[in-house]
């Protein structure tokens, strides 16, 4: 059973027809990468599952439940985060503040053990723990986006482009912690623009051109195809 | 005669620190000009004495009964027309010009509804006078001013240590991001919307009280200070609007004791002038940092 | 469709921008309604038979024209000084047989709006008398329209001593600022001596001027102007920093020049403050509105006035003649309320026109105003033997009042 269904999904932004009846599957335990050009429409699949931008038609099911134009709050209820493009940490407030804001929906009681997965996870953060998040390099700033995202316990996590604008070593160390992530039980749904790094780490791919799906296969079987490689692997 | 210039800027310092806060928050949480606030202001006083002298119903119980109308009020500007606004991601231009046209609507309203000459309004708050020196202090000055700090710990505390408060902060600075913690956000600023009506409508109601009067003119001449409150104390900041409007109450109080009467207005706000040019953030503002 | 809309709003937006609407659009719906009702009943009683005494030649110029805020900040005195005039107009038609009518419009209180309706006036034929409602600045703004057209301007509630200057057809109907503060000062010094006076001034053409010929006849007296302030109307309710600034001066008599509710708010927070000293307040405080404000407060305050007052409690004092209780009666019946000084210069501005023009049996404009300045002793409503001086200007008596509790009493000199 899948945990997350995409049936036919169709989203539009105003004339422009961003998402033509889109199909993809992500099983419990997974890491599933969304590569494509820009534009495509990765970010938009992101939004529309998060509810936040509307579906026109088709149908979005998570584990079970027809979750499609859900309010974005029952969606993280449910147990769907999203780390989305370009982090959008709080440049206010603390890294600590930062966490505590993505545990918003938890008991208050199980927020410390959150926070010390999220600390063993993410050493770094504890570092700097009372930062203020604006002043955080890049990398640091997609390790609190992910971090803040795993305080909310999610049972699938969304990461939206994730190595955008990061320098390489520091991409190696955010793919190994969302290795990690996936030792922790949590399904993952990637978004990137850099496809080898991607499918490297990944279970499986959808290729998204210009909002339709045009290639889904095992990555290891996309790494080695010639005509991905010309396509999107130019992208590094 | 100093003690009394500030005891009577401190009086009136608080009733504008009362509207101010109301105003920084919705700021605050939005970066919304909110115009309305001084018109639910003067909704507030005429709502009370509507249900205070139409019906023999006891004073407070008029008061409340009005404080709940204006927070309803306030709740309904952003409900009907601000979140649609939102909703279809217009340019901020549109909401200020909204709340500008709320503004005029509920203003002439009023007008319509109860005329446009002064009405007189009773004091409950009338205990009589103490002295300190030569000074006179009203009692219902004191209790003006303590009720202006009562209400600004209280919001201070919602604000600062209630995660409520850490919501309303979240959605300053990122909407959406906001919305992917789970937080409602319509819901939030819906109440920071009914907390700025019922300030408003605290703060007029007592004005009423001390002046013995409404007139469909109280509105607009204190709107203009509320927004220098506001800006001076660091709009979106609390306190900012406590001491902006208390600041602002006091100077304009000794210009216009021992400089000018006529040209009090002219003064105030150059003074305010000259300290945004030296602390642009106002007193309280922080410089925003951008490196996301 | 999106475009048909937004050249449909343009299309709106610009024909209200030409009508002269302003964002008060709503308030002026509901008085526009009584403003037909109004002139309707002027132009019923037109149907009456023309058989009086005297006769008008009038050749079709009958109508006159009354601008004045029907809407807008000021408009409960554009109302009242309406009534007064609609009351007067009525009368006068049923007494003589005659047809006059008379328009109200709405300048809003704007000058500007004023001086369009006054290029209207002047090109309707059947206007002979233009009637500015409230105030100095329309009358003043218009007067050279007037002029020009040469037609008969009444300033209705104009007390700018310029006024009478501004055309040979151009008559005040109040007191000229200039006599009444002189009447005023030589008053307040038989009543209290020429000592130390404090003045607050509200910041209008009305406020300078009658301020400053009251501070030169009070210096010409030997007294001492001991402060001279001044403040924005309507800005604020909160007087309490000029006013502790008055009391440490410790003048005799404070006089305060402001429209009844600042009047109000200043002698209210000036005992507050406990201020010592004689009040003084100006005929503008001589209404129901500013009792009931004041309540008891300020028993004691001296209320000075050209015009007379019309409340319940003076009329209680005796002392009143019939024509002014006539007046009174008349007012209470059509309109539900007491009139004040401002429903009697409306109501004077027209019964002196109308008179005047009964007199010169014609509705010409040289020969009405020929009239209009020989009035001596006039018995009008809104002051003592009124009469025109050579300059046009208006001189009456001054009427003293005294607020007991809560209530004015008339002084007895």
């Amino acid at each position: 059973m899948a945990l997350l269904k995409l049936e036919d999904v169709v989203v539009d932004y105003g004339s422009i027809h961003a998402l033509k009846k889109i199909n993809m599957e992500v099983d419990s335990g997974e890491i599933i990468t969304l590569i494509g050009a820009n534009g495509a429409g990765k970010s938009t699949t992101m939004k529309a599952i998060m509810g936040l931008v509307p579906c026109k038609s088709g149908k979005i099911t998570f584990d079970g439940t027809d979750i499609t134009n859900w309010e974005t709050k029952k969606a993280v209820q449910a147990g769907i985060i999203l780390s989305p493009e370009g982090r959008q940490v709080f440049p206010r407030y603390s890294v600590k503040d930062n966490l505590f804001l993505g545990a918003y929906l938890r008991p208050r009681q199980e927020i410390p053990e959150s926070l010390e997965m999220v600390y063993n996870l993410l050493p770094k953060l504890k570092e700097r723990e009372n930062q203020v998040a604006g002043s955080l390099s890049g990398g640091e700033q997609q390790m609190l986006a992910i971090g803040r995202a795993m305080m909310a316990k999610p049972k699938m996590l969304l990461l939206d482009e994730p190595s955008l604008g990061l320098a390489p070593l520091i991409i190696n160390e955010i793919f190994g912690m969302i290795d990690e992530i996936r030792t922790l039980g949590t399904t993952i749904l990637l978004v990137e623009q850099n496809a080898r790094i991607a499918l490297k780490h990944s279970d499986r791919a959808y290729v998204l051109e210009t909002g339709n799906i045009v290639l889904s296969n095992k990555a290891e079987a996309m790494l080695q195809s010639d005509e991905v490689q010309k396509a999107y692997f130019g992208v590094l | 005669m100093l003690v009394q210039q500030i005891v009577n800027g401190f009086t009136i310092g608080s009733v504008y620190a009362l509207v101010a806060i109301g105003f920084t928050m919705v700021f605050g949480v939005l970066e919304l000009t909110n115009f309305s606030n001084s018109s639910l202001y003067m909704f507030g006083a005429y709502i009370t004495f509507l249900f205070y002298t139409a019906t023999g119903i006891h004073f407070f119980l008029a008061f409340g009964i009005s404080i709940v109308l204006t927070g309803l009020l306030g709740y309904g500007i952003d409900r009907f027309a601000l979140r649609q606004l939102r909703k279809k991601k217009a340019p901020k231009l549109s909401g200020l010009i909204t709340t500008l046209g709320m503004s005029m609507v509920v203003d002439n309203a009023i007008m319509v509804f109860f005329g446009t000459d002064s009405k007189s309004f009773e004091n409950f708050l009338d205990f009589g006078k103490i002295y300190i020196g030569s000074a006179v202090v009203t009692w219902t000055q004191i209790i003006i001013l303590i009720a202006a700090c009562i209400l600004m710990i209280t919001l201070s505390v919602i604000t600062y240590r209630m995660k409520i408060g850490k919501a309303m902060g979240a959605i300053a600075q990122n909407q959406d991001a906001a919305k992917l913690m789970g937080i409602d956000t319509d819901k939030i600023i819906s109440l920071t919307f009914i907390i700025s009506g019922f300030l408003a409508c605290i703060a007029g109601t007592m004005v009423a009280m001390y002046y013995r009067s409404i007139d469909t003119a109280m509105g607009s001449s204190i709107g203009i200070k509320i927004f220098a409150a506001a800006v001076l104390g660091g709009v979106g900041v609390l306190p900012g609007a406590v001491v902006g409007g208390l600041v602002l109450g006091i100077v304009e109080t000794i210009v216009s004791a021992y400089i000018s009467t006529g040209y009090r207005d002219a003064i105030s706000f150059s003074i305010l002038i000259l300290v945004l040019l030296v602390m642009p953030n106002g007193l309280f503002g922080k410089k925003a940092i951008n490196k996301v | 469709m999106k475009k048909l809309l937004a050249l449909l709003l343009c299309g709106t937006l610009s024909l209200s921008a030409l009508t002269g609407c302003g964002a008060k659009e709503e308030a002026a719906e509901m008085p526009a309604q009584t403003l037909e009702e109004g002139s309707e009943e002027a132009e019923g009683s037109s149907e009456a038979d023309a058989t009086g005494e005297g006769t008008i030649n009038h050749n079709g110029k009958n109508k006159m024209a009354m601008f004045g805020p029907l809407t807008g900040d000021n408009l409960q005195y554009g109302v009242k000084i309406k009534n007064g005039a609609e009351l007067a107009l009525n009368q006068f038609n049923e007494e003589h047989g005659t047809d006059f009518t008379i328009e109200f419009m709405d300048d809003k209180g704007d000058p500007n709006e004023a001086v369009n309706l006054a290029n209207k006036i002047i090109s309707d034929d059947t206007v002979f008398c233009a009637l500015a409602g409230y105030g100095s600045s329309c009358a003043m703004a218009t007067a050279p329209v007037f002029d020009e057209a040469d037609m008969l301007l009444m300033g209705v509630a104009a007390s700018h001593a310029d006024l009478p200057g501004m055309g040979d057809y151009v008559f005040p109907v109040p007191m000229s600022a200039r006599w009444e503060s002189v009447g005023f000062a030589e008053i307040m010094k038989e009543c209290f001596g020429a000592g130390k006076l404090a003045i607050l001034y509200q910041n209008t053409d009305h406020g300078v001027q009658t301020c400053e010929f009251i501070k030169e006849a009070w210096e010409s007296y030997g007294g001492e102007i001991v402060v001279y302030e001044s403040f924005v109307p309507g800005d604020t309710k909160d007087f309490s920093a000029v006013l502790s600034k008055i009391k440490t001066a410790e003048p005799d008599v404070f006089y305060a020049s402001a429209a009844y509710s600042d009047a109000a708010q200043i002698f209210m927070q000036a005992k507050q403050l406990e201020l010592d000293a004689q009040y003084v307040g100006p005929g503008m405080c001589l209404n129901e509105e500013f009792t009931k404000l004041i309540g008891d407060s300020i028993d004691g305050t001296y209320v000075l006035s050209s015009t007379p007052c019309f409340l319940p409690s003076v009329l209680e004092a005796g002392n009143v003649d019939e024509a002014t209780k006539k007046f009174i009666q008349d007012y209470e019946a059509a309109y539900g309320e007491s009139p004040d000084g401002f429903s009697a210069q409306g109501y004077d501005s027209v019964k002196i026109v109308l008179d005047s023009a009964l007199k010169a049996g014609t509705t010409d404009t040289p020969a009405v105003a020929e009239q209009i300045l020989a009035i001596r002793s006039y018995p009008g409503l809104s002051g003592l033997n009124m009469a025109y001086n050579e300059n046009k200007e208006m001189n009456k008596g001054i009427y003293t009042f005294e607020i007991k509790d809560g209530n004015f009493v008339p002084v007895n000199q």
